[in-house]
């Protein structure tokens, strides 16, 4: 189940987000980011080892909100197929996805813990990963693998084509951060 | 518990719950239809089936023998190239050979082709061989033969262990891992053939025993004189003989794939993860916990329908367990339907190329994994839940079967009432692990 819809959208997401000249449609992306992330953003981004990452306005907004903001209770993630048109035109390099599964690894501990992301057949899901220790997730089934070493988060983006439950996994650790039901 | 599935890279949605509700409803009604439904003595166990000496012939020619031989030889040998010499990663087509072909492969291959294990057994073959070669019997070894007494308890001891590989271990699949498994397997067949001759393969090899379990279910049997007859799977079934061990296999078999459905619950996983739990032991200990229940409930519905048809418990013990083998093969279609089309066809790529050395030995190499077959989840979904209905079906009208052959008439519907509960609680259970997870 997948967080609850934030009630504010935290300050420091606000300033992230205002380096793109399209704040509410780029914040509309990072409600949707968090809708489906949410609870496990355990911000590393505020650590001054982490350089800027290569800038999507997913991964910014879904890093980087302190926990307080996001309550861990949860509805299940919005299956609407895109949050917003606007989003595909903040950033060319990196297209929105419709579902973000934020994965942080943090004193041995991974988040989100064992949780079921729902999406549809045909929606794009975008995994991403920071870690305070070299680390990899993987996609199962998809055999999609995102690398993440201290300070130096990683993601990848698919497209969810094939119905299913896939798990997405932690490498070395062999935890479970979600589960992705495709139906 | 580690929830890395093996390999599994996908699992199935959960069944929707209306048809979960349609197969819980036919359960029930089917169950009480036969019960009610009574015929007045054994009506399996005497049937003989349809002679074919003709196939008989052409299937016991030395020829097809050694091809078959040769193809069980070939394909494990591969498999060891891959287990020595291959990388230590999933690519490795090792995983998917013991987990999917074998593990999975076996019901398939038994249901449609009988009990054609044992020749492809490639145990039997090297020994058969080297029997050969050394010019002394092969049925008879340093320490003569393996006593009946054992039944197939070392068989039950290994596929312990496997599904606690299979399902438990950490690491599961890191060659380490199942190389340390394959050791141990390899020498209580190699050591066992040696002291006891080729029948211990019969007790002691858990693929064996598991595929011949399921050989019962094909229309493939011998009769007189060995030939090789056609019958209603019922009647091959009635065949079975049961032998010490065979109910701890068939609780085996029934309770870890039970088991490795709630272990697979999002809601089971997370609460292992929460917190340093020992993960390891609590899916251990879950896992025995399941086996045992089987055991313990089929135990108690053997002994009230003795009590009930005035039959001495002892010695019963196996009686009804034909009817829990379709419930068998009910679960592990529901269960490994998916697994075997997805990693059955990715374990075929990887084979071409064992060692990771840019290979194409079997052509296969550049094929994709075809998921087409992944896109009508409601077709799945009625054959998983359709599979499990089934074999109720089935395992109720061996039940009843069993009842006769055992108890008069008059006796033999409320003797059976005890496994039916039992049945009934089996597939509803095996329905809901479907439906929750």
């Amino acid at each position: 189940m997948c967080p609850a819809p934030p009630r504010r959208i935290p300050p420091s997401t606000g300033v992230a987000l205002r380096r793109f000249s399209l704040p509410t449609a780029v914040a509309a992306t990072a409600v949707a980011a968090v809708l489906l992330t949410g609870c496990q953003a355990d911000s590393t981004a505020g650590s001054p080892t982490v350089p800027p990452p290569p800038a999507t306005a997913t991964t910014t907004a879904a890093a980087t909100p302190d926990p307080a903001a996001t309550p861990p209770s949860a509805p299940s993630a919005p299956s609407s197929p895109r949050p917003s048109a606007a989003t595909a035109r903040s950033k060319a390099a990196s297209p929105a996805a419709d579902a973000t599964i934020a994965v942080t690894i943090a004193d041995g501990k991974v988040r989100p813990n064992a949780e079921d992301v729902k999406v549809k057949q045909g929606q794009t899901v975008r995994v991403t990963i920071r870690s305070d220790v070299d680390e990899s997730i993987h996609v199962h089934g998809y055999d999609k693998t995102a690398k993440a070493s201290p300070g130096e988060p990683g993601e990848v983006t698919f497209t969810a084509d094939v119905k299913g439950v896939f798990e997405i996994e932690t490498h070395e650790s062999a935890k479970l951060a979600a589960k992705l039901i495709v139906s | 518990m580690i929830p890395l599935h093996g390999l599994g890279g996908r699992q199935d949605l959960p069944l929707p719950f209306s048809v979960v509700l349609i197969a819980a409803a036919a359960t029930l009604i089917i169950s009480f239809l036969v019960l009610w439904w009574r015929w007045p003595a054994a009506r399996y166990a005497t049937v003989g089936g349809v002679p074919l000496p003709r196939l008989t012939a052409a299937l016991d020619s030395p020829a097809l023998r050694w091809l078959v031989r040769a193809i069980g030889l070939g394909l494990a040998g591969w498999a060891l190239l891959a287990l020595l010499a291959g990388p230590d990663e999933l690519i490795n087509p090792i995983f998917g050979y013991v987990y999917v072909w074998v593990w999975v492969g076996l019901v398939p291959i038994s249901l449609l082709f009988g009990p054609v294990w044992r020749t492809l057994n490639p145990f039997r073959t090297v020994h058969l061989v080297l029997a050969r070669l050394t010019k002394i019997p092969h049925d008879v070894g340093a320490w003569g033969r393996f006593p009946a007494a054992g039944g197939v308890w070392p068989a039950v001891v290994l596929l312990v262990s496997f599904v606690w590989l299979e399902l438990v271990a950490p690491n599961r699949t890191t060659i380490a891992m199942i190389m340390m498994w394959i050791a141990v397997y390899v020498a209580v067949q190699a050591v066992g053939g040696l002291l006891f001759g080729s029948g211990w393969y019969a007790a002691a090899d858990p693929f064996e025993v598991y595929a011949l379990l399921m050989a019962k279910l094909s229309v493939w049997g011998r009769g007189q004189d060995r030939l090789i007859v056609a019958r209603s799977p019922l009647a091959n079934l009635a065949t079975l003989n049961p032998v010490p061990g065979t109910v701890g296999i068939v609780a085996v078999l029934l309770g870890s794939t039970a088991f490795d459905g709630f272990s697979n619950s999002t809601s089971w996983i997370r609460w292992i993860q929460a917190g340093d739990k020992p993960a390891v032991w609590i899916a251990t200990v879950a896992m025995v916990g399941m086996i045992t229940l089987v055991v313990v409930s089929y135990q108690v519905a053997v002994y009230l329908s003795c009590r009930l048809t005035g039959v001495d418990p002892a010695g019963q013990l196996g009686t009804y367990i034909h009817s829990l083998v379709p419930i068998v093969l009910g679960y592990v279609t529901a269960h490994y339907l998916t697994l075997i089309v997805f990693e059955g066809q990715r374990t075929l790529i990887l084979f071409s190329d064992p060692i990771n050395a840019g290979w194409n030995v079997l052509g296969t190499a550049h094929w994709q994994v075809g998921m087409g077959f992944f896109a009508y989840t409601t077709l799945i979904a009625m054959l998983q839940a359709g599979a499990v209905v089934v074999g109720h079906i089935l395992g109720v009208i061996a039940a009843h079967d069993r009842a006769l052959a055992i108890a008069p008439p008059t006796k033999a519907v409320v003797g059976q009432i005890p496994m039916l509960a039992i049945m009934i609680g089996y597939t509803l259970g095996g329905l809901w692990l479907l439906f929750a997870t």
